[in-house]
């Protein structure tokens, strides 16, 4: 990035466009949906950025990321797969058959199908982590929750990932 | 004793400060079942990792077009999010180049004409 | 026919419904027709005292785009995108949706009355601004498109009419669109020009966007609205030289009708002003009166850049 330090809609687009539309498709699983999220969300932080105080970039960017995504199942009254609230659910939903899962070939698309399987906190915490690459800190930011909590539901998650996949 | 439980989701992030970290590999050296759990949690955690990154489809930010033309209906659809316009590169632009700025910005206001745009230049 | 139309809205004023119900159905019936689609054919017409301009058009909406055949060629929009294939270049917004919309509480509603128009049934809604009529419109009932509006200036005569010649609210088929995709520009509101008001005569500064050495300042009361481009003083459009002059309060400025719009030329001492909009006379009067004043940088100076310029 330059060295100004509100970064331009520019070298944002081009540094994070790629990490958002990834980001929104492991969400999502719909690459449809993934390039309007993006587009959305591009949208906002070029509105943003002049109203934007340096600080932590990465969790601002990822909470407009997230809050587009609400907004956008708000907008067409589609539930993200499963109950926002957190709970305890261990509901297999759409799991792949276990003999399938790991031929290696087929893992992501498997792992795909189980990560949209999962309560939308749980999955959008292990996306953030792993796809995203954001810290524990930087996921609470963006998500408005505790630390804790973060750590909580990345683990749930990637337990409920195993149970489905094996 | 107490498992690691979601503290070994940290400890695979690396999120543990030098002391939690080093308690939890003690206790690692001692708990079978808290190291199979961390074996599980690692693999899901590098499959997650090793997910493709895919190539967003959409062109993002370009130069200026000598004349418009337009996107097919699905693109067009995606891309209504984005702004767009051409800066005039005349000193002194005619009108008509004003009136298109400026009814670009007024048919996205509703008004209590039906026609939006037309006759816009003298 | 206008004096019946005075005579039902005065009976009408005394009908008024409370102003923020007013203000809603005021606002529900625009949106509606921005969103209505239909086919036509119309005539559009602008007037100020001998100073007129006209032109027909025929127009498609569907689905949110809409196309306008003029005789200066196409203009369409599509949410917030619009090209025009008369010139070189087109210009599209950056909105997501359709930009926030704030009525004027100066607005109150008349009471709707029936009536007919083009064979059709037919909704006729005044819109009052204190105790003045400032329009009339007249919205098809099947399909809340407005066949006919009418706006008035402060005497009550005539400024801008705008009506349906031909109208079928089935629309056959899309407009056509051209098939090839072009890389594109974008332009964002941005950085404001200091020398503009955010409020000015009732109307409120929505956006500002810039270009290059200029800036255009967009403004809306809710019902009409205008741009303000502001470039450097030497910028003065070469369509003004055979512009109107007109005063107000004792200075000069220069306008142009078209029949959509009136145009405006001024220069202050800094600056080059271009206001281009559809609200009426009156409304132009105190705009202007609230914007940078007209003027000369002086004698000496004028002699400083004709030496040394």
């Amino acid at each position: 990035m330059a060295d100004h330090a509100v970064p331009t809609w520019e070298e944002v687009a081009r540094d994070h466009g790629r990490r958002i539309y990834n980001f929104a498709y492991r969400l999502t699983g719909n690459p449809d949906d993934a390039s309007d999220l993006m587009q959305e969300v591009l949208l906002r932080v070029r509105r943003g950025l002049s109203g934007y105080t340096p600080g932590s970039f990465e969790g601002w960017l990822w909470r407009i990321t997230r809050n587009a995504f609400l907004d956008d199942v708000r907008r067409k009254k589609r539930r993200p797969t499963s109950p926002l609230p957190d709970d305890d659910r261990t509901s297999l939903g759409s799991a792949p058959p276990p003999e399938d899962v790991l031929a290696e070939s087929r893992l992501p698309e498997h792992l795909q199908q189980a990560l949209l399987a999962l309560p939308f906190d749980f999955r959008e915490a292990v996306v953030m982590c792993d796809v995203v690459g954001l810290s524990y800190e930087e996921i609470a930011e963006a998500t408005d929750v505790p630390v804790g909590t973060v750590r909580s539901r990345i683990h749930r998650g990637r337990k409920m990932l195993k149970g489905m996949l094996g | 004793m107490t498992h690691l439980g979601d503290l070994l989701s940290a400890f695979l992030d690396d999120e543990l400060d030098s002391e939690q970290r080093l308690a939890a590999e003690a206790h690692l050296s001692e708990c079978n079942s808290c190291v199979a759990e961390r074996d599980d949690l690692a693999a899901v955690r590098s499959w997650m990792r090793e997910l493709p990154v895919l190539e967003a489809p959409i062109p993002l930010a370009a130069r200026r077009p000598p004349r418009w033309t337009w996107a097919a209906a699905s693109v067009a659809a995606a891309s209504l999010a984005i702004g767009l316009a051409i800066a005039p590169a005349q000193p002194a632009p005619g009108l008509d180049v004003l009136a298109s700025q400026h009814s670009a910005r007024v048919v996205v206001s509703p008004g209590i004409s039906a026609v939006r745009g037309i006759g816009g230049a003298p | 026919m206008r004096r019946v139309t005075l005579l039902i809205t005065a009976v009408a004023l005394t009908l008024v419904v409370p102003a923020a119900q007013a203000e809603d159905d005021l606002a529900g019936y625009l949106e509606s027709a921005m969103h209505a689609e239909f086919s036509g054919s119309g005539v559009v017409m602008c007037v100020w005292g001998v100073d007129s301009a006209a032109t027909t058009y025929e127009i498609t909406r569907t689905d949110g785009m809409s196309m306008v055949t003029g005789p200066d060629g196409e203009f369409m929009t599509h949410d917030g995108m619009t090209a025009s294939s008369s010139g070189a270049d087109w210009y599209a917004l950056e909105v997501s949706e359709w930009a926030a919309w704030n009525m004027s509480d100066r607005y109150r509603l008349g009471d709707p009355t029936p009536t007919e128009r083009l064979g059709r049934s037919a909704t006729e809604i005044t819109v009052m601004e204190d105790d003045l009529i400032r329009a009339r419109i007249v919205l098809d009932d099947a399909s809340t498109v407005p066949l006919l509006t009418e706006v008035y200036n402060a005497a009550g005569e005539v400024f801008r009419m705008s009506a349906l010649v031909e109208f079928e609210p089935d629309v056959p088929e899309m407009p056509h669109m051209p098939e090839e995709y072009v890389e594109y520009d974008m332009l964002m509101p941005g950085e404001v020009s200091a020398d503009l008001p955010e409020d000015v005569g009732g109307y409120t500064r929505t956006d500002t966007y810039g270009l290059d050495s200029s800036t255009q300042s967009f403004y809306s009361d809710g019902l009409f609205t205008f741009s303000v481009f502001e470039a450097g003083r030497g910028a003065v459009p070469t369509d003004f030289r055979t512009a109107t002059a007109f005063e107000v309060d004792g200075l000069q400025y220069r306008r142009i009708i078209s029949p959509n719009n009136v145009w405006v030329q001024w220069s202050s001492p800094e600056h080059s002003y271009v206001l281009v909009g559809d609200l009426p006379p009156d409304h132009i009067s105190e705009v202007l009166a609230g914007l940078p004043d007209p003027g000369t940088r002086g004698v000496m100076m004028r002699l400083i850049d004709r030496l040394f310029g």
